[in-house]
């Protein structure tokens, strides 16, 4: 979950009202919000992905501030656009990045605090929640040199001077040479274009990369224009009007940009709340505790809703800077959340269903008894491995016939191993120092390819590790296991690259080839670093003894 | 065998092993009892490997610590609580075994023997330098009490044993045989035809001495881990569960688009999830679900659902796409009112899951998780609690809960657990969302919860100290678990 860091001093200040640390620190984490660590000067918190609007000192103070009942104020009013506050959208801009919404805030006198904590709050979303800028982007621009209307749209390679620059360069040395242009400048390759946000006098954002330096904005800044940029109309929307709330509670003046696409024209900020009837019952229902209807309006409030009484229904307002609410399961959930967990008292089911283990798991633990009774030590290993330890090191060809990766960070990494042996052997090599005999076995999956779908099968593979190990020390526990299970093996004539010629068998069941055993080549031992000999077998568990293989991919419901 | 050395007084392990008519296990392990009681000598050859312990090398560079301590309470009377210290405290034990130190009340006095030994030091103490500073001096060592002690102690350790090559019986041996003699034959081995023809009746059995050393014996078990899964299997199984399992690999559509992970979550990273290349992609069966699915999607995440994205193969990220799968054909089941259903329906799985790691002391890229799902009609966040409550409590953890968010739950939950004073994340949990579901506001819900398999493991387990560590399968390390 992402982490957040807040100035005591100034979330204290947008609080407004004096609370004591260990308060404030319990309603934090009433409110589902994890405080990990407080101290003088900062307190950090761990917030739930879905919740930027916390992200800001001003949203989170909102937030407490609802919560711990200080404030019922839920109107946040924007002024409408002025003739000039107007956005052309280019149709270009729809190749790349298609979306803009934006406002304009005046009357503004920012402190240093609050201009760190804007600009650091616009980053963070445009991180985290803008998915490094991919998702939504955002820009603030000081308008004291700007001369509006504005246009939005994709264009040829040009010059401006980028920010805390001294010289122009042009968009395309921007994406190759500052840091943030390498970063986020491929975004919307692909197009030869540049999307970019001008003024009459030239560019004012090369999106999502880099402002102009002559709409840089300080604490002096006393009219500003923030733009977010988009992929999705309605998110882009929602950001500028969480955005709005934050200036409106820092006590600015917020008013509306319009926006001119090729088709139509709209308004940002919209501040819309949307609307959700939920039956009272409901709570009872989902959260299994009796709310009355007071007390329902109350825990609203303290959620940021506004409430009421509708019939039987209760009418929430889900509040504008919100983006997480989809349906009134949100909204039920934000009520037990204000409810407080730790209230709601556990509830028994009532069920007469008796439980029990699919049948693979008990063939499986039957067979892993018997090898422990055998003097076998059970091991287990990962499932993902490369060709040279599935293959090289075990003398045995490549097939093509395996699950492979594509991306792993590891380099060690690259395909689902095709059988165990590899594996113990691999133990059986790092336990050189340990006393003989050594035994191990492994009973797990291994996988494969049939067509185009996996094959995900359960394997038994044992080694056992000794001075003058043999052929037939392993034929007697493979025999002595086959007894135990009441299944009658053959063992016949077989050869196989990681066994010793004339040394290997192959094993049957029902006619039905299910493995090999033998002494591992001395050649394989080495590969692991076995000093002395070894005796092995893996078989295949499927389609005898019960086991069965999973499901193909994608079968479910068929 | 004493008898055996009567006449000759001297010969090779080969004669004797002739003339004693004694096996050569048995024969060894006379002759080391024999010696330890000096009632014979021997004389050995052969190659062997001393090493010196990290503690050992410690001591040899100041003393061993009864010798420490001795010189640290220079012959005063001190309170037992001032020797607090881990060195203070072995070498408590040992100079009390030594009879360098008595106890009295709660004060520590030092013996006429502890004042020697602090004096003129031991002999183990000597022969740890003497070791220290030449290896090949063992060869005189072997076998001398000091060297003895020094090996139980775990400072030294000898690898590869000695070949006995001769034995000669001493004077002590010689009286000790007379006396014998006297008491006449005593039974050495019990052995068939003894039992047989109760020859056994009327005599004694020759005493052992139950404390000479062995090696002692192996036992093969079960993996750690392993237990770990029975004992939680074995608590869902006892609370009414049913265990699934599903695939491995699958479409991203099982493991993220049905449980409503918008497809441009950081959890579908190439960062974090392993795309396969070979097979890229693979089918989702069902035409509707996907329609209903792309429809959800779209509407709550505002972007295109890619059905292609959707059919990437990849390595399971959790043990959710099972439960979810059986979410999905429980719900119809019990929508076509099937026979024989009787919700709640309460299902659970423990199995691999995946997460593209760099490799190293801390992180492994596959390991195991646990989904739980309880299917019925109108269950509650109440319920779910208790459920919970059950759950990590037969895994005999405690708990509390803590509002939390997954894309695919409404309430969110997530399990916290006490652990040194600290709440420590363990789990999620929630109420699956109707987007997942595709049921009506007033039919049925599904409870669901997950967890990490070794979590629980380490929460339970003080003696396990990472999860990297758990998955030691050499067989060192799998002989010394505790079971």
């Amino acid at each position: 979950m992402p982490v957040a860091k807040y100035n005591k001093t100034y979330l204290l200040r947008c609080l407004g009202f004096k609370v004591d640390e260990k308060e404030l620190a319990r309603n934090i984490d009433n409110m589902g919000l994890n405080v990990e660590e407080s101290n003088e000067k900062e307190i950090t918190i761990e917030f739930q992905a879905n919740r930027p609007d916390l992200l800001s000192t001003v949203g989170l103070a909102r937030a407490i501030k609802y919560f711990m009942l200080k404030s019922r104020n839920f109107s946040y009013e924007v002024g409408p656009a002025g003739n000039k506050d107007l956005i052309k959208v280019g149709k270009h801009a729809a190749e790349i990045r298609p979306y803009i919404a934006a406002l304009i805030v005046s009357c503004m006198e920012m402190s240093e605090e609050q201009l760190r904590d804007l600009i650091n709050f616009t980053e963070k979303v445009s991180e985290n929640y803008g998915r490094h800028r991919e998702k939504i982007a955002m820009g603030l621009h000081d308008l004291k040199n700007v001369k509006p209307p504005f246009f939005y749209d994709a264009y040829e390679d040009e010059e401006f001077v980028p920010l805390n620059r001294n010289k122009p360069m042009r968009y395309s040395e921007v994406v190759k040479m500052e840091e943030k242009g390498r970063k986020y400048g491929r975004l919307g390759s692909g197009s030869t274009r540049y999307v970019a946000l001008k003024d009459t006098k030239g560019t004012m954002s090369l999106i999502p990369v880099l402002n102009s330096d002559r709409t840089k904005i300080s604490a002096s800044t006393h009219e500003m224009l923030v733009d977010v940029t988009g992929r999705s109309r309605e998110v882009a929307g929602k950001i500028v009007d969480m955005l709005a709330a934050d200036f409106i509670d820092m006590g600015f003046a917020v008013r509306q940009v319009a926006i001119e696409y090729e088709d139509k024209r709209v308004e940002a900020p919209m501040m819309s709340r949307e609307e959700f009837e939920v039956p009272l019952n409901q709570f009872y229902n989902e959260i299994g505790v009796i709310i009355g209807f007071n007390n329902v309006i109350t825990l609203a409030n303290k959620m940021g809703y506004e409430a009421a009484l509708v019939g039987k229904n209760v009418m929430f307002r889900v509040p504008a800077y919100r983006l997480d609410v989809i349906n009134d399961q949100d909204v039920v959930e934000d009520i037990a959340v204000a409810y407080g967990y730790d209230y709601i008292q556990p509830v028994a089911l009532s069920s007469t269903q008796q439980g029990g283990l699919e049948a693979n798991t008990m063939t499986m633990e039957r067979i892993s008894s018997v090898m422990v009774g055998l003097g076998f030590d059970e091991s287990m290993n990962s499932y993902l491995t490369n060709e040279q330890n599935n293959f090289g090191r075990m003398r045995a060809k490549e097939d093509g016939g395996y699950i492979t990766i594509e991306n792993p960070k590891a380099s060690t990494i690259t395909m689902l191993r095709t059988w165990l042996l590899p594996s113990l052997l691999r133990d059986v090599g790092i336990s050189m120092h340990d006393r003989l005999p050594i035994k191990l076995f492994e009973l797990d999956m291994s996988f494969g390819i049939d067509g185009n779908l996996p094959r995900e099968s359960y394997s038994l593979a044992a080694v056992a590790c000794y001075s003058q190990a043999n052929f037939n020390d392993v034929k007697a526990v493979l025999e002595g296991l086959a007894q135990r299970l009441g299944v009658e093996l053959r063992i016949s004539k077989g050869e196989h690259p990681s066994f010793i010629e004339g040394r290997c068998a192959t094993v049957e069941v029902n006619k039905k080839n299910i493995g090999f055993m033998g002494e591992i080549h001395p050649e394989v031992l080495t590969s692991f670093g076995i000093e002395e000999p070894a005796v092995g077998f893996e078989i295949d568990l499927t389609g005898w003894l019960d086991v069965g293989e999973n499901e193909a991919s994608g079968g479910a419901g068929d | 065998m004493l008898s055996a050395l009567k006449e000759k007084k001297r010969m090779s392990f080969a004669e004797l092993l002739e003339a004693s008519g004694l096996g050569r296990d048995e024969a060894l392990w006379g002759i080391s009892n024999l010696e330890a009681q000096k009632l014979i000598e021997t004389k050995s050859e052969g190659e062997y490997e001393l090493k010196i312990s990290k503690e050992g090398e410690d001591y040899a560079r100041t003393s061993l610590p009864e010798l420490s301590l001795l010189k640290k309470i220079k012959g005063r009377a001190v309170p037992l609580k001032e020797l607090t210290g881990r060195e203070d405290q072995i070498g408590l034990m040992w100079a009390k075994k030594k009879g360098f130190v008595e106890v009295s009340g709660q004060q520590l006095v030092i013996t006429e023997a502890g004042r020697k030994a602090e004096k003129s030091g031991t002999e183990a103490d000597s022969a740890l330098r003497t070791l220290s500073n030449d290896k090949g001096a063992y060869a005189k060592l072997a076998g001398s009490e000091a060297a003895k002690e020094l090996e139980q102690r775990k400072l030294i350790s000898i690898k590869g044993r000695k070949e006995i090559r001769e034995v000669e019986i001493t004077q002590r041996g010689v009286l000790a045989l007379a006396r014998e003699r006297q008491t006449e034959e005593m039974i050495g081995s019990l052995d068939r035809s003894m039992i047989a023809n109760r020859s056994w009746a009327g005599k004694k059995f020759k005493p052992y001495d139950p404390t000479t050393p062995v090696e002692s014996a192996y036992a093969s078990s079960r993996h750690k881990i392993r237990n770990i899964i029975n004992e939680i299997r074995s608590a869902y199984v006892g609370l009414g569960f049913s265990e699934i399992s599903g695939p491995v690999v699958e479409p991203a559509f099982w493991v993220f688009d049905y449980l409503f992970v918008p497809q441009d979550h950081p959890a579908r990273d190439v960062q974090d999830t392993f795309f396969l290349s070979r097979p890229g992609e693979l089918p989702v069966h069902d035409k509707s679900l996907e329609g209903r699915i792309r429809k959800e999607h779209e509407k709550a995440w505002h972007g295109e659902w890619s059905a292609e994205l959707a059919r990437r193969a990849i390595l399971r990220t959790h043990t959710t796409s099972v439960t979810g799968r059986n979410i999905y054909t429980m719900v119809k089941a019990l929508a076509e009112k099937r026979r024989g259903l009787n919700p709640p329906i309460k299902l659970f799985t423990v199995g691999r899951v995946f997460r593209n790691e760099n490799l190293d002391y801390k992180h492994l890229a596959d390991f195991y998780m646990t989904d739980g799902i309880v299917i019925g009609n109108n269950l509650t966040l109440a319920n779910l609690f208790d459920v919970l409550l059950r759950v990590y409590g037969s895994m005999g953890v405690k708990i509390r809960f803590k509002p939390a968010y997954f894309p695919f739950v409404e309430p969110g939950v997530e399990v916290h657990v006490q652990q040194n004073g600290e709440w420590l994340e363990l789990g999620g949990a929630g109420i699956i969302r109707r987007e997942v579901t595709g049921v009506s506001r007033k039919s049925i819900s599904v409870l669901a919860w997950g967890l990490g398999v070794e979590r629980i493991a380490l929460v339970k387990d003080s003696s396990i100290d990472s999860i990297v560590s758990m998955y030691n399968s050499s067989a060192g390390w799998l002989r010394e678990r505790r079971v």
